[in-house]
């Protein structure tokens, strides 16, 4: 499918020397096959396009993807290769790993599928330790791109990994669009990223509203000439739209909701915070809509080809509602988003879950009770605070700030690590019994 | 040298020092932030140490926030807003 979107040649303008791909040795070697792709992000998206449509199924690995993550991804999926550009680490894989440009070498497999409905294996942005993978196809995955219209004068740039969701989309909608697509390497520096998107006349760009926050203080900012701004990952507030308005008068500036287990949610493009609360009612581009009696958010896609994979929990109750687990509240007409129900932090787009820094901070000696909560950010949107309660008999008290913040650097990544750390008598309970976060 | 940038220096560094992170050169006006050391966290960070310590939040107090690229930026955003609180 998404060889027949680019037929033949897909333009793409990347820091790297791209990967040569023999297509009649990838179709003869590949198809019918479970693979992972592992590789610089510029690589991956030429190797997908290529093996949609191939491939029974494809992992998308991020680039820097940890042993952690190789491990659980090859406990849950039977993977017949990794292909990498040679470009990432790819040691800690047990699966056989292939050179792109060595696959001539393969024999020919004998399988008999001719045109095969490619699953692209995605993993969730892990909300435990472990993250779930999700499988989608094509279809689901461009639910509601705009097929059809031609927008060759776009020029998408790519922030995020292609191997993750928020990522995927832009690069599907660069390929459906027909636009370009600029892939700046990873490794390089956040100033550099956006002066190669600038002098290479990048019109287009999706991130955070933490990352736009980001941009907009990057001094190459100003050499960027927008005219679509998509905003996902966060809630976007009405402060950072109206910055965006203000450096990007004339752009479109959509925000959008979605998550990897709802598949495509839905956007909004009147530049205000939340959504119209008449969708509730009305749906919208086959999206229904209610609030839970939580006061979750639930969405029904009408399309919906998604479903975990390895540990088979159902993601669509019998009726095929979802349940996003965000919270909203109506005010006038709109519907804003609140968080989280399960209290989980979104950090810049990166999700915590405070009981998982809690069980790390328990294990610190003279510790004797922690709750971990958000503490709102006008830059990252929530910061982690804990607070402490010290064992009555621990001898350095005013040490154990820092013993606290030290441990956690040493086990968590650095936005799960408690950005303050408060000393308290006791942990602030609810009527209920349970802490209050 | 102002009151509220000595209070901003001193708080990038308290932040720079309680997250292992190394503040690049000798701070000025023309320093840009981002790559003063602070990373995109540690600048967050600092934005809520100085909500501790000045009791502002110019980001929040704007409608539409201006994010500043230099340390001068940074320093006349809160110079502006104390005043106005004070």
């Amino acid at each position: 499918m998404l060889q027949q979107q680019v037929n033949g040649s897909f333009p793409l303008v990347t820091d790297i020397k791209q990967p040569e791909i023999d297509n009649e040795a990838w179709t003869q070697a590949f198809k019918g096959k479970r693979l992972g792709l592992h590789c610089h992000p510029a690589s991956l998206v030429r190797a997908a396009i290529q093996l949609d449509g191939i491939a029974e199924s494809v992992l998308l690995v991020p680039f820097d993807a940890c042993e952690n993550f190789i491990k659980n991804a090859e406990k849950k999926l039977e993977l017949d290769f990794i292909l990498t550009d040679g470009l990432v680490d790819t040691s800690y894989w047990t699966t056989a790993v292939l050179h792109f440009e060595k696959v001539t070498s393969v024999a020919k497999n004998n399988s008999q599928l001719v045109e095969a409905k490619t699953n692209w294996l995605l993993a969730t942005s892990g909300t435990t330790g472990t993250p779930k993978i999700v499988a989608h196809t094509i279809e689901s995955l461009t639910r509601t791109t705009a097929k059809g219209r031609r927008y060759e004068d776009i020029y998408w740039g790519l922030l995020y990994d292609p191997a993750r969701f928020a990522g995927l989309q832009v690069v599907l909608q660069a390929i459906f669009a027909k636009a370009r697509l600029i892939i700046p390497s990873p490794e390089l520096d956040f100033e550099k990223k956006i002066e190669y998107l600038a002098e290479h006349g990048t019109s287009a760009l999706s991130a955070t509203p933490s990352l736009w926050r980001k941009i907009l203080m990057s001094s190459s900012s100003n050499r960027l000439d927008l005219k679509q701004i998509t905003l996902g990952g966060e809630i976007a507030d009405q402060r950072i739209l109206n910055s965006l308005v203000q450096r990007f008068p004339g752009s479109s500036i959509t925000h959008i909701f979605a998550s990897t287990e709802a598949g495509v949610g839905f956007s909004v493009t009147d530049k205000k915070a939340g959504f119209p609360s008449s969708w509730l009612q009305s749906g919208i581009r086959n999206v229904e809509m209610r609030v839970s009696d939580d006061g979750t958010l639930c969405l029904k896609n009408t399309h919906l080809n998604q479903k975990y994979l390895g540990d088979g929990a159902p993601i669509v109750d019998d009726n095929g509602w979802i349940d996003t687990g965000d919270l909203v509240e109506i005010e006038n007409d709109r519907v804003f988003f609140k968080g989280r129900l399960n209290g989980a932090i979104n950090i810049g787009g990166n999700k915590v879950i405070p009981e998982d820094v809690e069980a790390v901070i328990q294990e610190v000696l003279g510790v004797s009770q922690v709750a971990v909560r958000a503490k709102f950010s006008s830059i990252a949107g929530s910061l982690v605070e804990a607070l402490v309660v010290v064992e009555p008999d621990y001898s350095e008290p005013q040490s154990l700030k820092k013993k606290v913040k030290e441990h956690c650097s040493k086990v968590l990544p650095s936005f799960k690590v408690p950005a303050f750390v408060k000393l308290v008598d006791e942990l602030p309970v609810g009527s209920t019994g349970k802490i209050r976060r | 040298m102002s009151d509220v940038r000595e209070v901003i220096i001193d708080s990038i560094h308290r932040v720079a020092e309680q997250n292992d992170l190394e503040i690049s050169n000798e701070l000025t006006d023309e320093s840009i932030l981002l790559q003063s050391g602070l990373d995109s966290l540690g600048f967050a960070i600092l934005v809520a140490d100085l909500e501790d310590n000045l009791g502002i939040d110019p980001f929040v107090m704007m409608d539409e926030p201006v994010y500043p690229t230099t340390l001068g930026e940074f320093v006349a955003i809160y110079e502006k807003f104390t005043k106005q609180e004070g």
